[in-house]
């Protein structure tokens, strides 16, 4: 995924992308807009007759960067062919955006964006044009583990050339659903925050594909006449199917599918397999719509008359104190045991109640109350707390675009210390194990908002709940850094700017790493959080080395000339000063060059610190011999008329036995000779 | 009881050590029979070794290098006179006579002098030499450690290395 620059020989609404396309800044493709991301015409700088469709999109959108290698996967040829995607500077915004690039040439879509009211396709072949290839995509995006969450109309594309019978548009430029409709989502997902809807399942493509498969299949639009809220409403009221389908009057095996697929019940809504069945003209077992309770008395709420407990829940965050009041006085209860007379609704109400009064002061957060109580009159719903609708999965976006906007996050901490996220998953009808781990990523936040280690805090709980946020240091604004690649030249321009210091790894810097590659970084913790700052710049150098050489950039030479002015006392670590002049010599030069891996092994060469230490303690040897030597030679000379006394008497004897025995020689000889001396 | 034997086994090599083997009585009593046998030349000895067994008992005993420089000069001034009487005639009144002569008991008393110039020029000069080395070889060490601090630091002598950074 390279990242790419405006250069040389282009216009000036022209841009470079990746290393052989062309995004021209000033021909919008409006059609291929996905929501908050917008497209643009583009062209291979190799052939400029092959049309291509770059769809530009900020951090805000939070694009789903990570499931880019599983879209990749995708074998069916009714998906969008995704070109290149990455990072760019988009000169327009001067700003750093996510670009997806796609072969353009897909036709136009079948409806215009927002066009729900009017639909214009009506194919007879509806089966082979339409519900084969979206059911053939689904399967292969349920085999390959992605989700879409753009399945509507005006996503979906025909040509007369292109030869496919549709083609699905773009799903990587923006957060699953976030762009949907709310017309286009079970209630669940559509009552939260475009933000605040998860990661997005096959199932909910499943229903948006029902959706778009009944707009295209209807003859009346009644749809037209309700606002977004109120087909909400009717779809917690009566159903979807039920919602959609109204008067309307359809082939009865269309009806069956539509049945299936709008099924309100994600557990027992059709799967991709029994869209196959039915398309096999395999009869299945038709679902019965639910019926939800009716009280035999209506609850007045905030001046409303209540008949339905899931109808209640939805409206209970217009009037908290309200709903206080109706728990204070009785009201409430008496409804839900008498009125209702549900006992699993029975059962949900007591154990909301006591998980609110579990709350130390319950009564001054009655955002608490109404969450607990929400889950319990209707345990579908998203949670809803203090302004905000997500679901259990949903939370990490929200949490990720307040960062991104400088927003406090207590709030979020507060969901999290109060175990909301936990209420709301286990209300999930959801496999055990899948449900344990998301409870032990819940958990792992928590810990992480207590630890205070440099990895961890709010920022560590961004990116282990949202997948697809870039890392959102305040130091990398108005960049987009996703990976190593964007990290290392993202640090390279900063540097050029100048101001930068060696200790570029910030807290978020750090939990972004720490949970999406924590194979590289975790054993660097232990030094980031050592709080030495020679210890904390030399594993700065080391980490930024290894994402050069993961990212397989040559040179950096502006990061290298920070490091380079700071690594004084990093070299500290060898005791020769020889080495250590040698070493940083050797980093000087390697600095030049930018090779950041080189340096990083030349402050830390295994071999050199071993024959570094070795030599010390060799040295560290002699010095103390030749100091026990010293010392002892100044106890000796302190008295200089005994020094060497013994071994000048020894020396006098041998000199005084020498001049005898010659002595002794000459005498005897002369004694021998007849020459007396005496 | 224990406390005792021990004492006593303790006791028993000091003893022995004090008391001299039966190889060097057996020498002691050789010696003696000798000198005995040999008297005038033991006369002559008794006489002209005094210098050397006033050494022997004046100065430190330990320091026996300095009593074998004496007796080596000592001897070599006697040696010519024991000469001259055991070529003229072996006997008491012979060795008397070279006793008695002044020249030549200031010839041998002379020579043990010149033992004792020797022990206290050499010892000087060579204990003088000795210190001039010492503090060579103390300059040489410092210069050394010096050497191995500036190539490897103060933590090399133990203290910690502040010259850079922080």
């Amino acid at each position: 995924m390279a990242k790419s620059n405006a250069s040389g020989n282009l216009s000036q609404n022209q841009i470079h992308f990746g290393n052989n396309l062309i995004i021209s800044t000033n021909k919008r493709l409006p059609l291929f807009d996905n929501g908050g991301a917008l497209a643009y015409e583009a062209h291979s700088s190799v052939s400029k007759q092959k049309k291509l469709i770059a769809i530009v999109s900020g951090v805000e959108n939070f694009p789903r960067w990570m499931s880019v290698p599983g879209y990749k996967k995708l074998n069916d040829v009714s998906f969008m062919n995704l070109v290149d995607s990455g990072s760019v500077l988009w000169p327009l915004d001067n700003v750093e955006k996510f670009v997806v690039v796609y072969t353009g040439g897909v036709g136009k879509p079948l409806v215009e964006e927002g066009g729900f009211g009017r639909t214009s396709w009506r194919h007879p072949e509806i089966v082979t044009l339409f519900i084969e290839p979206m059911a053939s995509m689904l399967k292969d995006m349920r085999d390959k583990g992605i989700s879409h969450g753009s399945i509507r109309p005006s996503n979906i594309f025909c040509s007369d050339k292109d030869g496919r019978p549709i083609v699905l548009g773009d799903c990587l430029s923006v957060q699953a659903h976030s762009s949907q409709p709310a017309l286009f989502l079970p209630a669940n997902k559509a009552m939260a925050d475009p933000m605040g809807r998860g990661f997005g399942t096959i199932s909910d493509d499943i229903y948006a594909f029902g959706v778009s498969l009944f707009l295209f299949l209807r003859r009346h639009d009644e749809l037209s006449a309700f606002d977004d809220e109120e087909i909400l409403r009717r779809k917690v009221e009566f159903g979807s199917y039920s919602t959609l389908i109204g008067k309307e009057r359809l082939p009865v095996s269309f009806l069956e599918l539509l049945k299936g697929v709008l099924y309100d019940d994600e557990t027992q809504r059709w799967s991709v397999d029994d869209i196959f069945s039915w398309l096999d003209g395999v009869s299945l077992t038709s679902l019965t719509l639910p019926r939800k309770k009716k009280a035999n008395r209506p609850l007045v709420f905030n001046g409303k008359k209540y008949f339905f407990a899931e109808m209640l829940a939805i409206d209970l965050h217009h009037n908290p104190g309200d709903l206080s009041t109706l728990m204070d006085n009785g009201v409430l209860d008496r409804w839900v045991r008498k009125a209702l007379d549900d006992s699993a609704l029975v059962e949900r109400y007591e154990k909301a109640l006591e998980h609110a009064s579990s709350f130390d002061d319950a009564s001054q957060n009655n955002d608490y109350l109404v969450f607990h109580m929400g889950i319990a009159l209707n345990p579908v719903l998203p949670v809803r707390y203090k302004g905000m609708c997500f679901t259990y999965d949903g939370m990490g976006a929200l949490l990720a675009k307040a960062a991104y906007e400088g927003k406090d996050t207590d709030v979020f901490k507060e969901i999290l210390n109060l175990n909301i996220l936990d209420y709301a998953l286990v209300a999930e009808n959801m496999a055990q194990a899948m449900m344990l781990t998301i409870l032990k990523q819940y958990d792992a936040c928590r810990s992480a908002l207590i630890g205070k280690k440099a990895e961890q805090g709010i920022e560590r709980c961004i990116y282990t709940l949202c997948l697809d946020a870039p890392c959102l240091s305040p130091k990398l604004r108005g960049y987009f850094v996703y990976d190593s690649q964007s990290t290392v030249l993202t640090f390279e321009s900063l540097c050029k700017k100048g101001g930068q210091i060696s200790l570029m790894m910030d807290k978020h810097l750090l939990a972004f790493f720490s949970v999406r590659a924590s194979n590289l970084i975790d054993s660097f913790l232990p030094d980031f959080n050592s709080g030495e700052k020679d210890r904390q710049i030399s594993s700065n150098l080391h980490f930024m080395a290894m994402l050069q050489r993961r990212a397989k950039v040559e040179a950096l030479p502006a990061v290298a000339d920070v490091f380079v002015g700071s690594l004084s006392g990093v070299y500290k670590i060898y005791k020769n000063t020889k080495t250590r002049k040698r070493i940083e010599d050797d980093v000087r030069a390697a600095a030049k060059d930018g090779d950041l891996v080189a340096m990083s092994a030349l402050i830390d060469d295994p071999d050199a610190l071993s024959m570094d230490d070795n030599g010390f303690d060799i040295a560290m040897g002699e010095y103390k011999l030749l100091q026990r030597e010293y010392d002892q030679y100044n106890q000796k000379l302190a008295n200089k008329k005994t020094y060497g006394m013994t071994n000048g008497h020894d020396v006098a004897a041998t000199v005084s036995w020498l001049v005898s025995t010659v002595i002794t020689v000459i005498v005897m000889l002369a004694f021998v000779s007849g020459n007396r001396i005496f | 009881m224990a406390k005792k034997k021990n004492k006593e086994k303790k006791k028993k090599p000091m003893a022995s050590s004090n008391k001299m083997s039966v190889k060097g009585r057996l020498f002691m009593i050789g010696f003696i029979l000798l000198g005995l046998a040999l008297l005038p030349t033991t006369l002559l000895l008794g006489v002209g070794m005094l210098p050397s067994i006033s050494a022997f008992f004046i100065g430190n005993r330990r320091n026996g290098a300095r009593v074998s420089t004496i007796v080596a000069m000592n001897a070599a001034g006697c040696i010519p006179f024991i000469l001259k009487l055991w070529s003229v005639e072996h006997t008491f009144d012979a060795s008397m006579a070279i006793v008695m002569d002044t020249q030549s008991m200031m010839v041998i008393y002379v020579a043990a002098a010149f033992g004792y110039m020797i022990d206290w020029s050499v010892t000087g000069v060579v204990s003088s030499y000795l210190y001039q080395k010492g503090v060579q070889r103390m300059k040489a060490i410092r210069k050394r450690q010096e050497f191995l601090i500036s190539h490897w630091g103060d933590g090399i002598a133990g203290k910690v290395d502040n010259s850079e950074g922080s």
